[in-house]
């Protein structure tokens, strides 16, 4: 008897966990998120296509950079909200892009500022061979004083792995 | 001028650290500039940049080379992604900020050219590469270390760039701060001297402030001060009691006070502008003018009366003060006058004249202008050798007259008096009134002492007439003495003393006389003095004492009673018969206390002797005129006879003529009193005074005391023992008790007795006896008594 009181307690608490749980990519993989994370569709692993980040809501960040010429115009989903759908709870974000670039950003700046998972630049997807298929993009446009190294160094391009730590 | 050097000192100074800090503001703000150009480089600058290309690049050809052999670690897809990154990073090179300092280097272009084609050449190749296919893996491998090389070779050149680069913003760097740290340093000098001049000059200002700030409250005060005086001067000219009028130098009006208005009858806008000659009444004397402006052009201030007049007339006389007031230099620039009203002091000054030296009442000199005369009289007399004189006239009785007809009749008798006592005087001799009933007479120049005697007897003379006043004849005399210079003085108050003195003997010697002095009377004079004096503390010091005289029956020698008589031993003066002392007791009041404490004391005694020996004594007790006259007499004897339980009867109060003739009236009153309390009342020393017989009958007279006069000569015929015998005979027939007094021998006793005279004293029995004494007597009278009687 305790042991199926037990079981029926345990369908009850179900749902909420599936209700956290992400759906598995359908297509090509472009980022994937570990670490102290609480939600995964994939072994310790939460990953994400295409499909996945573009139903998130996008948003837009027009500034000058380093990289480009004139004022670009950068659309993508919010890295809180990412973070958010894999239940980060960790301090820091270890970024990792395709060449094997790292670099440490604090889950502040998501919280903190808008910073963007930006998928396109002036209208057009990004893919490698444009610094995407994932570009870390601060709001320059709104905040002047991110225009330090610090910020452009975390601005890191052809993102594809995010260990919340 | 030391301040102004410090002024442009300080402004140098100044200007120094305002330029020093706009050249630190500009500094600081290129290198603000500088650090945030260095913040906004990046880590991935060309050296970098050629660096992470190398990496992307072994990491492609590591990839190429695996897939090459058909690992199958690494897919196809991983290789192109990789390839995909090396493309994104040569597109890149020359795009953005960086890529444009990355074309600024040497042969970046054309590297970025040859990059660019390489890959363009390579796609196709990779796209084509399988498992196995050496050549293409070669190829492609050649072509990427080609690249890398290139690229590198830029870097290394970049790099050196950069280095120097870096080198020069050092020094740049450096400079400025060196520069930044020398204008701090030029500040810091600077503000160091300007905070020091500033200090200096702050203490001198401070300084200067302090002695501005001393002499501005100094000024003020004195301001202050000055504007107070003028202020009180002002009021006290605008309500001086005095009148005020200031001229200007040409002697017209400019100014009047209110009291001006008031004295002179002219308002103020009358007079301003007008010469103040129109005051003038005519009355002051031009001489008095001319004198006046010339001690005033003089510029000298001058003071005199003069008399001026009102608009209706009327004259008044002014104290007036001219006084110059000069500037200056000395100019005489106004005329100050200070006017006193002074008419009614004038008027007052005249009816003081008059009050000072005439007696208002007399309208004769008074003693002011007496003793002046006098004086006069005697420096004429010293001047010529002459004689002069000074008499002293008193009114005999005046008080009395005064006091029973009032003052008024009294004011009448002395002016009558007066003229009766003028008239008697030769030409120049001076009568004047020394006071109360007292005159005195100046004689100037007299060739002897006839002439003296022959105005006093024309004196005694025309005041022995009576006197109508109010509608009754008075008698009066006078009693005069007389002192002569320069026999008996050569001063006015020694002669005055002396006359004084001459007077009093006059009056000693019964009045309506007169006197001249006498240097005995001075010692006399004296000696009462002394007398007086030491009585007033005699009665405190028990140094009186009561003594009694038997009075005895002429027929029978018994003893009938005894006189009381006060003796007074003074340890100065030794003892002083009440003869002497009495008199002086009188005249300076003390009589009253004294001579009250006697009747006490005698009554005292004759009750102890009542006691004693169980028999009466018939008590006699001198009671003097001013004892008599006081008004608590009645009272007094009444609370004596109360103490000391006496038989009133017993007691025989002796009084003399005069105390009867001072008042009659009143003395009738007394007596009666004293009769109804059933006590006896003796006249004593009858026969000295006036001896008005017909008086006797007037009062209830119980005893008459017979002088002892009478009886010095008793010798059949003599014109003593004829009154004596008239008086015994008048006193039988008035059914009076008779004493005969100072009987000394047994003829003045036989005397007595033939002429019926009942009772007698004296020393032929016995002299006032010490009471103790006395009784000591009493006990042994019968036995001497024979011897005596005869």
């Amino acid at each position: 008897m305790k042991t199926l009181l037990a079981y029926i307690l345990l369908l009850v608490a179900l749902p909420t966990t599936i209700a956290l749980a992400l759906d598995p990519p359908q297509g090509t993989v472009l980022l994937t998120i570990n670490g102290k994370i609480t939600t995964t569709n994939t072994e310790g692993a939460a990953q994400f296509d295409v499909a996945m980040l573009q139903a998130l809501p996008q948003k837009t960040i027009k500034a000058e950079t380093p990289w480009t010429a004139g004022v670009t115009k950068f659309s993508g989903p919010l890295l809180r909200d990412v973070l958010q759908m894999v239940g980060a709870n960790g301090d820091s974000l270890l970024m990792t892009a395709i060449n094997e670039y790292q670099v440490k950003v604090p889950v502040t700046d998501a919280n903190f500022f808008n910073c963007i998972l930006a998928m396109s630049v002036d209208g057009e997807i990004l893919t490698i061979r444009t610094k995407g298929p994932l570009w870390l993009i601060y709001p320059w446009d709104t905040f002047d004083a991110l225009r330090t190294e610090t910020y452009y160094s975390r601005s890191i391009w052809q993102l594809k792995a995010i260990e919340i730590q | 001028m030391i301040s102004r050097r410090l002024n442009i000192t300080s402004l140098g100074l100044l200007l120094t650290i305002v330029a020093g800090g706009v050249g630190l503001i500009l500094l600081l703000s290129s290198l603000q500039e500088e650090l945030a150009i260095q913040r906004r480089i990046f880590r991935e600058d060309r050296v970098w940049l050629a660096g992470q290309l190398e990496r992307e690049a072994r990491m492609f050809r590591h990839a190429v080379l695996i897939y090459s052999e058909g690992n199958n670690s690494v897919s196809h897809e991983e290789m192109n992604q990789l390839f995909d990154v090396l493309w994104s990073r040569i597109e890149s090179m020359d795009k953005g900020q960086l890529g444009q300092m990355y074309l600024q280097l040497e042969g970046s272009a054309e590297a970025l050219q040859y990059g660019r084609t390489m890959l363009h050449d390579l796609e196709p190749e990779v796209a084509k590469l399988q498992p196995g296919d050496r050549s293409t893996r070669d190829r492609i491998l050649n072509q990427v270390d080609q690249a890398v090389e290139q690229f590198y070779q830029i870097a290394r050149r970049s790099s050196a760039l950069n280095l120097k680069q870096q080198e020069a913003r050092r020094r740049n760097f450096e400079q400025t701060s060196s520069r930044a740290m020398s204008m701090v340093l030029v500040i810091f000098v600077s503000g160091g001297i300007l905070v020091i001049l500033l200090t200096i000059k702050q203490r001198a200002i401070n300084r200067l402030t302090q002695t501005l700030e001393d002499k501005v409250r100094d000024r003020t005060r004195k301001l202050e001060e000055s504007n107070e005086r003028l202020l009180m001067l002002s009021v006290a000219i605008e309500q001086s009691p005095a009148s005020v009028i200031i001229c200007n130098c040409d002697g017209f009006i400019e100014y009047v006070n209110p009291r001006f208005e008031q004295v002179s009858g002219y308002k103020a806008h009358d007079v301003i502008g007008r010469n103040p000659r129109f005051l003038q009444s005519g009355r002051t004397t031009d001489s008095t003018y001319e004198e006046m402006w010339s001690t005033v052009r003089a510029g000298h201030e001058w003071q005199g009366q003069i008399c001026n007049q009102r608009p209706n007339g009327d004259l008044y006389w002014e104290q007036m003060s001219l006084t110059p007031i000069k500037d200056t230099s000395g100019a005489t620039i106004r005329y100050l006058a200070v006017k006193e009203d002074i008419t009614q002091r004038r008027q007052y000054e005249e009816q003081l004249l008059r009050q000072a030296n005439f007696d208002s009442l007399t309208g004769l000199p008074n003693r002011m202008l007496a003793i002046d005369r006098l004086n006069q009289v005697l420096r004429q007399a010293r001047r010529r050798n002459a004689s002069a004189g000074l008499m002293f006239v008193d009114l005999d009785h005046f008080k009395r007259i005064n006091d029973t007809l009032g003052h008024e009749a009294g004011d009448q008798l002395l002016r009558e008096a007066s003229q009766r006592l003028s008239g008697c005087l030769r030409e120049g001799d001076t009568a004047a009134r020394f006071g109360g009933d007292e005159f005195i007479v100046i004689l100037p120049e007299l060739s002897s002492t006839d002439d003296a005697h022959h105005i006093l007897r024309r004196i005694i003379e025309a005041f022995s007439q009576p006197f109508m006043i109010a509608g009754t004849e008075i008698f009066t005399s006078t009693s005069i003495g007389i002192a002569l210079y320069p026999g008996d003085g050569d001063s006015p108050a020694l002669l005055l003393r002396n006359a004084d003195a001459a007077m009093y003997q006059a009056k000693a010697a019964g009045r309506n006389t007169y006197r001249f002095f006498v240097h005995e009377m001075n010692e006399q004079a004296q000696l009462r003095a002394r007398i007086e004096h030491h009585l007033r503390t005699a009665h405190e010091r028990n140094e009186l004492q009561l003594r009694l005289q038997p009075i005895v029956d002429t027929e029978t020698g018994r003893l009938a009673g005894a006189e009381a008589l006060l003796y007074w031993l003074s340890p100065e003066l030794g003892e002083v018969p009440p003869k002497t002392f009495i008199p002086i007791a009188e005249e300076s009041g003390l009589i009253v206390d004294i001579g009250n404490w006697a009747l006490l004391e005698a009554c005292r005694e004759a009750k102890r002797w009542q006691n004693a020996t169980g028999t009466l004594i018939d008590i006699c007790i001198n009671i003097a005129g001013r004892q008599f006259r006081d008004e608590d007499f009645p009272k007094t004897v009444r609370k004596v006879l109360a103490t000391t339980d006496i038989t009133p009867s017993r007691i025989c109060l002796e009084i003399t003529e005069n105390t009867l003739m001072e008042d009659e009236h009143h003395a009738r009153k007394i007596i009666e009193q004293l009769v109804q309390m059933d006590l006896r009342i003796a006249l004593d020393d009858f026969g000295t005074g006036y001896s008005a017989l017909s008086y006797l009958g007037k009062f209830h007279i119980d005893t008459l005391k017979i002088d002892g006069s009478f009886l010095k000569n008793v010798l059949p015929d003599s014109n003593e023992a004829t009154l004596a015998a008239a008086i015994l005979s008048l006193g039988r027939s008035l059914q009076l008790n008779m004493v005969g007094e100072g009987v000394e021998t047994l003829e003045q006793l036989n005397f007595l007795r033939a002429h019926g005279c009942p009772m007698c004293q004296g020393y032929y029995f016995s002299k006032p006896l010490p009471v103790a004494e006395f009784e000591e007597l009493v006990t042994t009278w019968e036995t001497t008594l024979s011897s005596k009687i005869g």
